[in-house]
């Protein structure tokens, strides 16, 4: 040993690191490994909850969502009229021309 | 967290309560028309736009037709059993085969002369331009049909 690594072994037996670590390490560490987590598998249910609970808590936000489903679920009304309407219709349709149509009668009951 | 939930509530019952009253709504014209005492005929005033005295004209010949048709049909019927048992019969003689064919034809012949007819008569309960339309769509339903389909007497 040289007088050089005498005098840096003495240096580094005097260093004494004096920072603590702070009281919630752990905890930021689970989160952190928690966070990381969820990262690798996509967005998941907790982020959505927590965005859409943000959200909704801004009311001008909540009125949207409201009218915009009901204004949806209307539009899905619309159409689901327009097709029972035409189903019906049409049905009665055929059910006259069967009426009129003695073919029909004839084939119907044998 | 609670606030969220109680729009995220009151939207679904909004939503399912509006899908559900447009849906009653617009659907009650055709759920009154089904509910009619004959919902075909029914359908017919409304397609048509026909007048109470229309409909009532209508109404009458359409009854009076469904009694005759009941007639001609049995006729026709019992000429296609006898044409059957007929053709089926070993025993059967060309001659009567002939006559059966014959018998049918003529079956066949009136119950589409009735049928013309009452198109006819029901077509000229209503004016112009609602005959023309009544005329074409008969005509594409019934008439038509039948050459398309080659399947007059059923499926």
């Amino acid at each position: 040993m040289t007088m050089d690594d005498k005098d840096l072994a003495k240096s580094l037996d005097a260093w004494r690191v004096d920072d603590s670590v702070p009281c919630s390490f752990q905890q930021d560490v689970w989160r952190a490994i928690a966070r990381g987590g969820r990262e690798k598998g996509g967005v998941s249910f907790d982020a959505v909850q927590d965005w859409l609970t943000a959200r909704l808590s801004r009311p001008s936000f909540a009125t949207a969502a409201v009218l915009g489903c009901i204004a949806l679920s209307m539009l899905f009304a619309h159409l689901q009229a327009g097709q029972t309407r035409s189903r019906v219709e049409n049905g009665l349709q055929a059910r006259y021309v069967q009426s009129v149509d003695p073919f029909s009668v004839v084939a119907t009951n044998p | 967290m609670k606030k969220s939930l109680v729009v995220i509530l009151l939207t679904a019952a909004a939503s399912g309560a509006a899908f559900l009253g447009y849906l009653h709504c617009a659907t009650q014209g055709c759920r009154s028309l089904a509910r009619q005492p004959v919902p075909e005929l029914a359908w017919l005033k409304k397609e048509f736009q026909l007048t109470d005295g229309q409909y009532k004209t209508i109404c009458e010949r359409h009854a009076e037709y469904r009694k005759d048709i009941a007639e001609v049909c049995r006729d026709l019927r019992q000429a296609e059993n006898r044409l059957e048992s007929a053709l089926a019969s070993n025993t059967a003689f060309p001659g009567q085969i002939e006559e059966a064919v014959l018998e049918a034809g003529a079956a066949r012949t009136r119950c589409l002369s009735a049928m013309v007819k009452q198109l006819l008569d029901v077509g000229g309960s209503m004016n112009e331009e609602q005959r023309e339309r009544y005329i074409n769509m008969m005509i594409s339903r019934v008439l038509y049909s039948k050459q398309q389909g080659a399947t007059p007497c059923g499926p």
